[in-house]
């Protein structure tokens, strides 16, 4: 076939796409027959209401000399790794505000940490294109560094965010510039797996984040800046088993809803959204005016332990309190007192629910928790 | 449709690129090359990195900045992905058929949300964990006794 026949085909082709994927969207639209806050509303939920000092800031934790870019609990216990721009990793026990190691980094460059299920290592990757590890039991080198155990190296990107596999510290699946997904064999230091790449029904663009499903680890989302968030099963790297679409901007943060059959997303859009994974129905769009007209971009998000709230940090600042079920902002963290002085970067809840983590270009994190009256029904 | 990689806007790059110039680190690790997909400028996240550029997946050069960039082999190449892509979206527009609507989900979603304790929520359903409270206990603050109605 000559060139010219081929771009013929080619043209045909995107064309057909593009009525196909138009055709997708009009017959999604009429099975959406209610959004989630409209069917709560007919069924007499009404919104979650806080009173002034229901939930409060009760740790500031300072050590970092930069802005914080990411934050992981320990899914027990109290400990909390933190990455930031001063090319520091810091391991936290939030409820004394202790600090347990200061990694300094061999590349400054990094972007997302990750503590292991077992709270016995703790991953970070950045700008380098590799995923570093690190056993915090390891006796440090002579100048006091903690030594790195294992670098995943394979990306041909920067490595945006990463999670380790639950319930086990010898898989890691890692998000990354080059448009792929990673997963690793930390104990061998090899990629098992490639999540998308070039004519691969991957992501077309820099994938941001990646979210792990806690009831079935075999699932994982991740959010791209080609708008799309993209489920995986991790014994199918072919092609993702589901692809989103909805936003109108970079997906900057997946997080997989507490009941494992959901997610929520944030975006360069200013919206949140709540997709469902088994139908792919958009349940749910989060977004209010925030005043002067400006749409800051979502940077975080995190579900509370029932998924009743949806914690999202904005790049002005911001972090709203969604009800989940009514579609509405029940509070604003950034406006209370005691709140961080600049944009909230990451998130994170602890593995009880109890306390919710924010980390913030102003280089502190802060703890939250409810001290309120509470009813128990 | 042409252009399948990253149709999100431009956006402010200063707000999410990291300016690695500030960073008060004490480290000399030198800034490395990082191959940038070049879909979109907010995609930049690492500040001012080497910049490789790359062909666009699939579809870019057809028609686009370097008519005739793309050889024959990568045409097909292109050409048999889009037909997976087709194949891949008829898939989910026969699964419709079977899926019920949104509102079976949301029922779901309720049931789901209000089967769980949780520690944030004003009113919850029990059991209380006893650790909720510890962020309130200990010297780490001088709250008052919660009540419990």
């Amino acid at each position: 076939m000559s060139v010219a026949e081929l771009k013929d085909r080619h043209l045909a082709a995107t064309q057909t796409v593009s009525a196909l994927r138009d055709r997708l969207k009009q017959k999604r639209l009429l099975l959406l027959d209610t959004d989630v806050a409209g069917y709560s509303r007919s069924q007499g939920r009404t919104p979650v209401s806080f009173g002034p000092t229901d939930l409060v800031c009760c740790r500031t934790l300072q050590g970092h000399n930069g802005k914080v870019y990411s934050l992981d609990w320990t899914p027990e216990k109290n400990r909390i790794v933190s990455a930031s721009q001063d090319g520091r990793l810091i391991v936290w026990n939030a409820l004394t505000s202790q600090k347990t190691h200061a990694i300094k980094l061999p590349c400054a460059w990094v972007m997302t940490c990750a503590f292991s299920p077992t709270g016995q290592s703790v991953a970070c990757g950045g700008l380098d294109s590799v995923c570093s590890i690190f056993n915090l039991n390891s006796p440090t080198d002579r100048d006091g560094n903690l030594p790195v155990s294992k670098m995943l190296s394979g990306h041909k990107g920067y490595v945006s965010s990463c999670q380790y596999v639950p319930d086990e510290d010898a898989h890691l699946i890692t998000s990354s510039g080059d448009q792929t997904c990673g997963l690793w064999d930390i104990t061998t230091g090899l990629r098992t797996s490639v999540f998308g790449g070039e004519f691969q029904s991957g992501h077309t663009a820099d994938v941001l984040s990646v979210s792990i499903n806690g009831s079935n680890s075999r699932m994982f989302v991740s959010g791209s800046c080609d708008s799309t968030a993209r489920l995986w099963d991790t014994r199918v790297a072919s092609r993702a088993v589901r692809t989103f679409h909805g936003h109108e901007g970079d997906v900057n943060a997946v997080k997989f809803f507490p009941d494992g059959n959901r997610f929520g997303t944030g975006s360069d859009d200013g919206t949140c959204r709540l997709f469902d994974i088994r139908t792919g129905h958009q349940l749910q769009v989060y977004y209010q005016q925030h005043g002067d007209n400006e749409v800051p971009p979502v940077t975080s998000i995190a579900f509370s332990i029932s998924g009743r709230l949806l914690f999202a940090g904005y790049s002005n600042g911001d972090c709203y309190v969604w009800d989940t079920l009514l579609g509405q902002v029940v509070l604003n963290l950034g406006t209370l007192q005691n709140s961080h002085e600049g944009r909230i970067s990451c998130l994170g809840l602890s593995a009880d629910g109890s306390a919710l983590c924010t980390g913030s270009w102003d280089s502190n994190l802060k703890i939250w928790a409810f001290g309120g009256h509470r009813k128990v029904i | 449709m042409m252009d399948m990689v990253s149709s999100s806007e431009a956006n402010n790059n200063e707000q999410n690129a990291r300016n690695p110039t500030t960073t008060s680190s004490s480290s000399s690790s030198p800034l490395p090359a990082v191959v940038v997909s070049s879909s979109s400028s907010s995609s930049l996240r690492g500040g001012e990195t080497r910049h490789e550029p790359r062909p666009l997946s699939g579809i870019g050069g057809v028609g686009g900045t370097h008519p005739g960039f793309m050889g024959k082999h990568r045409m097909t190449a292109a050409i048999g992905y889009l037909d997976q892509q087709i194949q891949i979206i008829q898939d989910e527009l026969d699964q419709l058929d079977t899926l019920g609507q949104s509102s079976v989900v949301c029922k779901e979603l309720i049931t789901s949300i209000e089967s769980v304790p949780d520690a944030l929520l004003p009113e919850t359903k029990g059991p209380v964990e006893t650790g909720w409270d510890r962020w309130f206990q200990g010297g780490h603050g001088s709250r008052n006794r919660k009540k419990w109605i």
